[in-house]
């Protein structure tokens, strides 16, 4: 019943963690703020999957079209060659523990005690819809423009 | 339930900020993982905006929304001066500032 709905979620969380671990492991912040621009866009997308497209696109405009932008901007304009990065096995250890200790409760929790639950398969098919496919045809062309942008400049940049 | 799915995911992307917060020294990733938190803030209360919330999770989504936009404006104000003003990224030599 909830097959597909569990399959793209899962992509799209693999997707979504994979951004986040990169904003960390990355060495320049240019490529940080890169990897978190995917990450608002994959969770965006994980709205989709909840159903919530209206919800979605406003994630888009806040997340992707104005933090993301300006934190492009911002970090692309002034490069700082030397500073310190995370240290990655505090990292990983961090994150286990912390992650366990939260979820604990939640494994023994009955969540349909809060209120009935408006998710249905149908959901899916409300959420992911040609139109939005189109959205987020628009955010990643824009976003390949913008890093496009960045990386011309830096080039003219050294030419000079 | 699928419910418990995203809420673990967004406990995840949580812990994946607490983390970066806690094992990076540089204040700017400190205060991208900030925005990470605030990111599995928006994915909760998307969740129980499934449930029947009656839209009152709204205004706490509009709000989280707004303390990011906020928070990314902090973001570059802070890595623009301390470009401008040479000193380090750091938060161990930045913390030495106020002594």
């Amino acid at each position: 019943m909830y097959d597909i709905t569990i399959y793209i979620l899962a992509i799209t969380a693999i997707f979504e963690f994979a951004a986040i671990a990169f904003v960390f492991i990355s060495k320049s912040l240019l490529h940080s703020v890169i990897s978190l621009t995917l990450a608002f866009i994959v969770n965006s997308a994980l709205f989709l999957v909840m159903g919530q497209p209206f919800l979605a696109i406003i994630q888009l405009f806040i997340f992707v079209g104005g933090i993301s932008t300006y934190a492009l901007v911002g970090v692309a304009s002034s490069s700082f060659s030397k500073f310190p990065h995370t240290n990655k096995a505090a990292f990983v250890a961090v994150f286990v523990i912390f992650l366990a200790v939260i979820s604990y409760p939640l494994l023994t929790a009955n969540i349909s005690s809060i209120g009935t639950s408006a998710f249905t398969p149908l959901q899916v098919k409300i959420g992911i819809t040609n139109y939005m496919g189109l959205f987020y045809l628009i955010t990643a062309m824009l976003f390949g423009v913008a890093i496009s942008a960045i990386i011309l400049f830096k080039s003219l940049g050294r030419l000079k | 339930m699928i419910e418990q799915l995203f809420i673990i995911i967004s406990f995840a992307v949580f812990a994946l900020g607490v983390a970066g917060i806690v094992s990076s020294r540089n204040i700017v990733i400190m205060l991208l993982s900030t925005e990470v938190i605030l990111l599995s803030a928006t994915l909760l209360a998307v969740v129980f905006f499934n449930f029947n919330a009656g839209g009152e999770i709204l205004p706490l989504l509009f709000t989280i929304w707004a303390i990011a936009a906020a928070e990314a404006i902090m973001v570059i104000v802070f890595y623009r001066y301390l470009v401008s003003s040479k000193s380090s990224l750091d938060i161990k030599v930045l913390s030495k500032l106020r002594e």
